[in-house]
């Protein structure tokens, strides 16, 4: 709140052309990189572009939900924040372009998509009901199409409503929300288990699309927080938004990523207790050589490190902390997607060289894009809805 | 309202004879938003010790209020923080140190298995402690009453009135200028809170006889109704849970068998896995003739039997087996096993009294082997050789 700017915050964002262009280097640096890991080593490039497009799909899928939870529950307060996840939703439709590795790639990469693999493999063919390629690429359709429609339902229609303004699409929104709601829950279950858990085929675990889901729901409160902190910090955003509305994002962050830690021991108790090979050979692979040190830190730098750092009250509305641990939280949400896909993918302990440096650059820079691009389109508030006025005079 | 709780007044106030002392003022407003005003005004005027009513929590008048964050959150936190060592102590004490454990296989100090129990303790002792730590230490609780409580404006406080409480002890306070500046403020009626001489009444109140009978009577209702509920709940379906099952007991009759018995015998020409059947039923006599001890004398024999002895035969016979046991006033007086007629029996004569029993005494034959019968025999001999010995044992 150092800089003061008189803005009209019906009109779009006046930002900086140098931030555009640092970000355009950073992703032709990036591309640069990816150029020349896909040429070193092809196998590890496909498994780092799961990662890159899982992370971007999952950012996307978090605003997206946010949107349809402010409606399935009624919430004001959020209204004012609103703007920020419908902007960061539109990675839903950028993430088709970096689904190749999903589509083109299942023969590197699913065990159960190669005819050979599946003769020898009694379990393999018994579950070949599900898992076969033409029922799967099907189902890759599915879940988009569900997306799509929650995307152009109640994001894309948000933005008509700054032109056309009216209550029709809010009152419209709060019949979708709840049924998209479901819908969501739904698809990403399944995308988890086609895209992640398939990766290693005879190991199941029926908590698995929660934890993604979790872990999706983390990752959109995280980028909100981060990009309002951000934007807040330097006077883009209104002083009508208090610290009592970011309280509520610490604190909705502060339970989202304890949820992700309960869902993650949930799972993790359960198979270690069982003690069964067929189950306890997914986190064997995790727990063996370099990769025990991985889950330890994913467990001390998701959970504990955020869980401290948001336990106060005032930590929750103190922006310059809130930013980083946002910026953090997402930092983790990456290493889990890495976590949860390279172990099972490439049979070796964890390497991260100058062949994954594109990776976290390239989706760094594809959000800063994505940021820098939409705001100075929009405007950083949904100013037509009816609500926003009730939103922005919030008090805890 | 912790300001309010000293309602009970000092011993010298009754001495010097005042019976009521101004505590606070009380002023009644008609909408929230007239009460957040009036608050502004309150604040500007320097009064310090004030607090707000109202039916339901207000939005927004925390920053009004300008009260300072509540200090319950540490509460909470020690608390928790006190539940996770607590959790963790007892289950590393009970599972690993005290009674060991073995659960499948996993270590004794099991981290993952410890956590659940861990988590909910600390669940169960923050919010707990949050509760009582609020009540308590925050709100002052339990107190006899409050001079807010008996102001006639206290109904519509608590349903569609609002108002700003005053404290005497506030340094700005004096009646007559607080309550022209609430007044001031677009209060619909101000009143001065007066503190009445009250010990004497909630004195009698708690200790009348209706409430300390009321007390009896809910001792008695609530033991009776736990002690009708142990006794006869657990007969009442679908309380009685495991008590009736579609399984046939000892003695009951069976709808599955044509013969109706419930209690199955053998098929015919076999034999339960380790038992011998005994052919003599009904016939000791001719037990007696054709069974033959098994068993050698020998220590092992000796000592086995003796322990047999000393577990099923000694509390009647006696430990010398001279009919002198310890169940002799309880029980009709056993025969000493040193008569002629004993110590003239074979072996196997005995063997079938102890298979089949003999007037009072019982049947052994479900609860001594037929290999201790044996050697419980061959110490019964040697014991009858004691008490009996022929002239060329003693040279």
């Amino acid at each position: 709140m150092s800089t003061r700017i008189a803005y009209n915050f019906s009109q779009p964002l006046q930002l900086p052309e140098a931030t555009r262009r640092k970000a355009l280097w950073l992703f032709a640096v990036s591309a640069l990189f990816a150029g020349a890991a896909a040429f070193s080593d092809w196998g590890r490039f496909v498994a780092g572009s799961l990662v890159l497009f899982l992370f971007l799909l999952t950012l996307g899928l978090g605003c997206l939900f946010f949107v349809t939870l402010e409606y399935t529950v009624n919430a004001n307060w959020s209204v004012p924040f609103r703007r920020i996840p419908e902007i960061f939703a539109i990675l839903i439709p950028i993430s088709l372009l970096l689904a190749w590795p999903v589509v083109f790639g299942i023969h590197g990469l699913y065990e159960w998509s190669v005819a050979e693999a599946v003769a020898h493999d009694p379990i393999l063919q018994k579950k070949e009901a599900y898992l076969n390629v033409p029922f799967y690429l099907a189902r890759f359709a599915f879940f988009y199409l569900v997306w799509l429609a929650g995307y152009q339902l109640l994001v894309r229609s948000s933005f008509r409503q700054d032109v056309t303004g009216g209550e029709a699409f809010t009152k419209r929104a709060f019949k979708i929300g709840p049924v998209f709601m479901i819908l969501f829950v739904v698809s990403v279950t399944f995308a988890a288990f086609d895209w992640v858990m398939s990766l290693v085929p005879h190991w199941y675990s029926s908590i698995f699309g929660i934890y993604m889901l979790v872990g999706i729901m983390v990752a959109g409160i995280a980028l909100t927080t981060f990009v309002a902190s951000v934007l807040k910090l330097q006077g883009r955003l209104p002083d009508s938004i208090t610290r009592d509305h970011f309280y509520n994002l610490g604190a909705l962050l502060f339970a989202l990523n304890t949820a992700w830690a309960y869902i993650a021991f949930a799972q993790f108790l359960l198979i270690w207790y069982a003690n069964l090979p067929h189950e306890t050979i997914w986190y064997q692979m995790r727990g063996q050589g370099g990769w025990l040190g991985i889950s330890l830190v994913l467990v001390i730098a998701h959970f504990f490190v955020p869980f401290l750092a948001l336990l106060g009250r005032e930590s929750k509305t103190n922006l310059l902390r809130l930013r980083w641990v946002a910026a953090w939280v997402l930092i983790t949400h990456g290493l889990d997607l890495y976590w949860l896909v390279i172990p099972s993918v490439r049979n070796q302990g964890p390497a991260f060289g100058w062949q994954e440096i594109a990776f976290p650059l390239m989706a760094a820079a594809i959000v800063l894009l994505v940021g820098v691009w939409q705001l100075s389109k929009k405007p950083v508030l949904a100013v037509k809805d009816p609500r926003l006025e009730a939103g922005l005079h919030f008090h805890l | 309202m912790s300001d309010f709780r000293d309602v009970r007044p000092a011993p010298s106030s009754e001495a010097d004879g005042t019976q009521e002392k101004i505590v606070g003022a009380l002023a009644v407003y008609e909408s929230p938003d007239r009460l957040a005003d009036a608050l502004v005004a309150v604040r500007q005027s320097g009064l310090t010790r004030f607090d707000t009513v109202s039916p339901y929590p207000l939005h927004g008048l925390d920053h009004l209020l300008g009260k300072s964050p509540s200090r319950l959150g540490y509460v909470a936190a020690i608390a928790g923080i006190a539940a996770t060592a607590i959790a963790k102590l007892a289950q590393w004490w009970t599972s690993a140190v005290d009674y060991p454990l073995n659960i499948g296989g996993s270590p004794l100090f099991s981290l993952p298995a410890f956590v659940p129990v861990t988590f909910e303790l600390m669940v169960l002792f923050a919010s707990i402690a949050t509760v009582v730590g609020m009540l308590a230490v925050f709100n002052g609780l339990p107190q006899y009453g409050s001079a807010l409580l008996r102001s006639r404006h206290m109904k519509a406080l608590t349903c569609n009135r609002y108002g700003i409480v005053v404290d005497a002890k506030d340094g700005e306070f004096d009646p007559h200028a607080t309550s022209d500046l609430l007044g001031g403020t677009g209060a619909m009626s101000v009143e001065l809170l007066k503190r009445e001489n009250v010990s004497r009444f909630y004195r009698e109140r708690i200790l009348s006889v209706p409430f300390l009978l009321l007390l009896v009577g809910v001792a008695i209702f609530s033991s009776t109704a736990t002690r009708m509920v142990y006794r006869y709940g657990g007969e009442i379906p679908p309380f009685d849970f495991m008590k009736r099952q579609p399984k046939v007991s000892a003695q009951q009759v069976s709808a599955v068998f044509p013969d109706g018995l419930g209690t199955r015998s053998g098929v015919p020409g076999t034999v339960a896995r380790g038992s011998l059947p005994y052919a003599f039923a009904g016939d000791p006599e001719r037990a007696g003739q054709e069974l033959i001890n098994p068993f050698k004398a020998s220590h092992e024999v000796m000592t086995r039997g003796r322990a047999q002895y000393g577990v099923f035969c000694q509390p009647c016979h006696g430990r010398l087996a001279d009919g002198r046991g310890t169940l002799t006033t309880a029980f009709p007086k056993a025969p000493t096993l040193h008569s002629r007629k004993a110590r003239e029996w074979s072996d196997g004569r005995i063997y079938a009294v102890l298979t089949e029993g003999q007037n009072i005494m019982p049947a052994y034959v479900s609860q001594i082997s037929g290999k201790d019968r044996w050697q419980i025999i061959h110490y019964l001999r040697a014991m009858q050789r004691s008490q009996n010995a022929p002239e060329r044992d003693l040279q």
